[in-house]
């Protein structure tokens, strides 16, 4: 268990920087086998950005969710590397797929949605393992 | 557990006792602050973070836990208070963020380099003790 990187990880959600958020996560989940409590710490971010940015959809006219979706986006590109390579959480591959999906079409990053729900996208993201790659000192 | 604090708090900097006093008024404030913390938390989770109860919590915790950052002398705190200092910096960054009205920006500044600034060692002594008094 990394406290103090979870911490992070929220304060970078909250002030919207994505790109370190993507770097918490995968430091997070990098070295080790990922816990059940990293998986449900993950999760949890990942669906209450997701929540905010649904309820944004429902508030304004436009239908603008991009910051809460982009946050969520980050976390589950994280978890839907974890299913993919994983067997413990590979029952979670699927749906967090289509939760991508779903986070890519409300961002506008609407090619990335299609190419999930055409089932053309190459299983796991490898980002977790681009990111990791990047950081020798994580 | 106050009666202690206040008997410790007694011993003055030129007893040779004093190391021993000023380690163990931290380690109670610190276990209080870690109760509070937590108390703290939970009235949020519950939907209750605005209420008159929290709101004074929140004060008192924080006032608490940046008097107790300051105490820490940096750049090197004896072994023990430096467990004691990683501990109060998680939990100072625990207020900044989840309290009602969060200051993201005041806690990452608490979180940057705590891998440096901290011993390994160290951070799984806190890791352990902190999870072990969330799980009782």
């Amino acid at each position: 268990m990394i406290c103090h990187g979870k911490l992070r990880l929220e304060c970078y959600l909250q002030l919207g920087m994505l790109k370190d958020a993507e770097q918490e996560v995968a430091a997070i989940t990098g070295k080790t086998p990922v816990d059940k409590k990293t998986w449900a710490f993950l999760n949890d971010c990942a669906e209450r950005y997701y929540l905010l940015a649904k309820a944004d959809q429902a508030r304004t006219e436009t239908g603008s969710t991009t910051r809460h979706a982009a946050a969520s986006l980050a976390v589950y590109k994280g978890l839907a590397d974890i299913a993919g390579n994983n067997p413990s959480y590979k029952n979670f591959y699927d749906p967090i797929r289509m939760r991508l999906a779903e986070l890519y079409t409300m961002d506008n990053q609407l090619p990335q949605a299609a190419a999930i729900y055409q089932g053309t996208a190459p299983k796991g993201t490898g980002l977790r393992r681009r990111i990791v790659s990047s950081c020798p000192d994580q | 557990m106050q009666d202690a604090l206040i008997q410790f708090k007694k011993v003055g900097s030129d007893s040779p006792h004093y190391p021993d006093a000023h380690h163990a008024v931290l380690l109670i404030t610190v276990n209080q602050l870690q109760s509070d913390v937590e108390e703290l938390e939970g009235l949020i989770r519950d939907g209750q973070g605005q209420s008159d109860k929290a709101l004074k919590l929140y004060r008192a915790s924080l006032k608490r836990a940046e008097d107790c950052r300051k105490t820490f002398t940096r750049p090197q705190s004896p072994d023990d208070d430096s467990v004691l200092e990683s501990y109060v910096t998680l939990l100072l960054a625990r207020l900044y963020l989840h309290a009602s009205e969060p200051s993201p920006r005041k806690a990452l500044q608490q979180l940057r380099g705590f891998e440096e600034t901290f011993a390994a060692e160290n951070q799984q002594e806190v890791l352990y003790d902190m999870s072990r008094k969330a799980a009782s």
